[in-house]
């Protein structure tokens, strides 16, 4: 069992949804962002003065797969968040050792792997 | 129209709805009527909704109302007293003169009145302008500020700003007011009032009354102008010290020689008979200007904000937190705005008051559009927070003029104003290197002068008759009175020396007693939890945009992974 983690642009979160939907996972998890890369993404303007956008918000998604769903669930992500231009974010994979649905764990006694 | 016979025979139909029925159940054998049964409750419905239609259809054709308000007004027992009446006798001149005279005060009381809650409500624009163009770490500070600001300047004003500033003013033909007292002058020079203090005596008075809160409210403009200039790093404490000072001192006894009927006033009538003495209609120097210069020394003597300057003193962004709010605030200052300049007839029989209200309208969307443009121009963007301040630069500059110039002037006025103040923003913070986080000194500063110039260049000579003692119009440069220009000028002189040296000696005394500046960790921090105990917005605090400055400590000895120094991220901060 894998957790896919991915950081991308806030615009891009409808298609990222889609995307993995129309891939089969159903179930995510969407927590808010701020990213800083190596390069500015974006150049503001105050008041005659312009600045870099050093700090910009993203999204970030969780998606809990098998470990043969893997390819498909980056695959998904990545169609969605992809623009091409800097600052598309990134994706990474880890490993879980187990996942409790919290409804479903209580009064079991028992870890129950999905 | 006769609605009587309408409504009876629809009540009429409404009873006999039962009747009816009755006939057709008889007839056709369906079930009776009951209150138990739908057919009954239909019946009641059915009857209700025409009582309902009848009752609502009679008022609405009822005649008896004044609809083309014809007939209201007309009652005159209350000018000729019923005795009168029953000896069919006529009102005496008398009587319908005194009548006629209490409705003009009234209307321009009234006036008076609506002018001053509506620059009332500029407080709020202030407050909002000021807060959305800085940072949400101190958002609760400065929208404090705004909000003592209002009391410091009541209490200021009740004690003896108004007396200083307008204790020996007379306008009895206008508003009924009377002067409380003679001022202090040297031979005919007036150069202060002194009376009316805590508005007692005579002061208890109401035309007294609605003259203190018309000009209260403007006094309340000056002082809160700096708030934004020296907001996110004045110390509260000091700050409480100046609303005091500025609505007790500062504000009144410059008031006072431009509308109290002190010395800038009377260059007129004595002196040099510079046309009609310092003219500024509704206060682009008296408030605006005032405010402006007193922003600009504060912001200077207070220093930067932490950050503002790099190591170079090049300028560095720092993008306020809430534009929105910023503009909603520019669009609240338009709409007191009216009140200010419109309200400075002191009369709504004075039907001059159109084309005040109109010109300033004129100039504001004139200024917004200047701004905008050259902005657009000149840093590729139309950039919001600039062209919020370029039409609050065209109001400033219009509400001198605004009175006595013609609707082209007043779009000249605006449009000069909206570049003027980017060309003020820029050099305030370029060359003289003050940070001033909502440009209150060109707005407010550079344009309040711009604007008691161009009274004294586009003056037309319609109006002012009489004004200051001075027969005809007000005339300008262009309209052939150089005098005018020289008495402006004049005051303009007169309003940057007296304010300067009235902040400089005040700011520098107030650093080093109170001390002006907040702790530096709580500035950096954000003023809102050590200074104010609270945070404006508790669960929205935002990292998002320049919130740091690359540090480039050249290369470090210990790596390219090694962490930044507390120090040097410091230096780079405060510097």
């Amino acid at each position: 069992m894998k957790k896919v983690e991915a950081v991308f642009r806030p615009e891009r979160l409808e298609n990222v949804a889609a995307s993995l939907d129309a891939a089969g996972f159903h179930g995510f998890t969407i927590t808010d962002a701020r990213g800083h890369g190596r390069s500015a993404e974006r150049t503001g303007e105050w008041r005659g003065v312009s600045y870099e956008m050093l700090v910009t918000h993203k999204l970030a998604i969780t998606v809990v797969v098998e470990d043969g769903e893997v390819d498909a669930a980056v695959a998904a992500i990545c169609a969605g968040a992809a623009t091409g231009a800097v600052g598309d974010g990134l994706v990474s994979v880890s490993e879980l050792t187990a996942v409790f649905p919290i409804r479903d764990a209580q009064g079991t006694g028992a870890a129950a792997p999905s | 129209m006769d609605v009587r016979p309408l409504l009876l025979s629809i009540f009429t139909l409404a009873l006999l709805l039962p009747v009816m029925y009755r006939r057709y159940q008889r007839r056709t054998g369906a079930p009776a009527a009951s209150y138990r049964n739908r057919t009954g409750r239909l019946l009641v419905a059915a009857m209700a909704s025409l009582v309902f239609v009848g009752v609502i259809g009679g008022a609405a054709f009822a005649s008896n109302g004044d609809k083309d308000g014809s007939k209201t007004g007309t009652d005159v027992v209350n000018l000729v007293t019923a005795e009168k009446q029953a000896d069919r006798a006529a009102p005496t001149p008398e009587e319908v003169a005194t009548a006629t005279e209490k409705n003009r005060v009234a209307i321009n009381l009234t006036w008076l009145m609506l002018g001053g809650i509506l620059v009332l409500f500029m407080q709020a624009g202030f407050a909002l302008v000021e807060t959305g163009f800085t940072r949400a770490k101190n958002a609760a500070h400065t929208m404090m500020m705004n909000l003592v600001i209002f009391a410091l300047g009541v209490v200021g004003w009740f004690t003896c700003g108004y007396a200083l500033m307008f204790g020996a003013t007379d306008y009895h033909g206008i508003l009924g007011l009377t002067a409380l007292g003679s001022p202090v002058h040297i031979g005919s020079w007036n150069i202060i009032a002194k009376s009316g203090f805590f508005l007692s005596g005579h002061a208890y008075d109401v035309s007294i009354m609605a003259f203190f809160f018309f000009q209260l409210v403007f006094m309340d403009a000056t002082a809160t102008i700096p708030t934004g200039a020296m907001a996110e790093r004045w110390k509260f404490s000091s700050f409480c010290v100046w609303g005091l000072f500025a609505s007790m001192l500062l504000y009144p006894i410059y008031g006072n020689w431009v509308w109290g009927g002190g010395f800038l006033s009377q260059l007129g009538v004595l002196g040099p008979k510079w046309g009609h003495g310092a003219v500024d209609f509704a206060g682009s120097g008296v408030v605006h200007a005032m405010g402006g210069v007193a922003a600009f020394w504060g912001a200077k003597i207070l220093g930067p904000r932490v950050g503002k300057f790099d190591k170079d003193g090049k300028a560095r962004a720092i993008p306020g937190h809430h534009l929105p709010m910023a503009l909603l605030g520019t669009f609240i200052l338009l709409v007191g705005w009216m009140g200010f300049n419109g309200g400075s007839t002191f009369a709504g029989t004075d039907f001059r008051f159109t084309v005040v209200i109109t010109n300033t309208i004129l100039a504001s969307a004139f200024g917004c559009l200047s701004c905008m443009l050259v902005m657009w121009r000149m840093f590729g963007k139309p950039d919001p927070s600039m062209t919020a301040n370029g039409l609050l630069a065209g109001l400033v500059a219009i509400t001198a003029p605004c009175a006595f110039v013609a609707p082209w002037a007043a779009a000249v006025i605006g449009t000069i104003a909206g570049v003027l103040v980017v060309a003020v923003v820029l050099v305030v913070e370029r060359r003289f290197k003050v940070d001033d986080p909502v440009g209150a000194v060109a707005v407010h500063g550079a344009n309040g002068l711009w604007g008691l110039l161009a009274v004294g260049l586009f003056a037309d000579g319609t109006y002012g008759a009489g004004l200051n003692g001075v027969a005809g119009g007000v005339k300008g440069l262009f309209y052939g009175d150089a005098g005018q220009l020289a008495a402006q000028v004049t005051n303009m002189v007169v309003l940057v020396v007296f304010c300067s040296v009235m902040t400089v000696t005040f700011f520098s005394i107030l650093k080093r007693t109170v001390g002006m500046r907040s702790d530096q960790d709580a500035e950096i921090a954000g003023l809102d939890m050590p200074e104010m105990g609270a945070l404006a917005y508790p669960d929205f605090l935002e990292a998002q945009g320049p919130v740091f400055f690359p540090v480039d400590d050249g290369p470090r000895a210990d790596g390219p992974n090694a962490p930044v120094s507390a120090a040097a991220l410091r230096e780079e901060m405060v510097r």
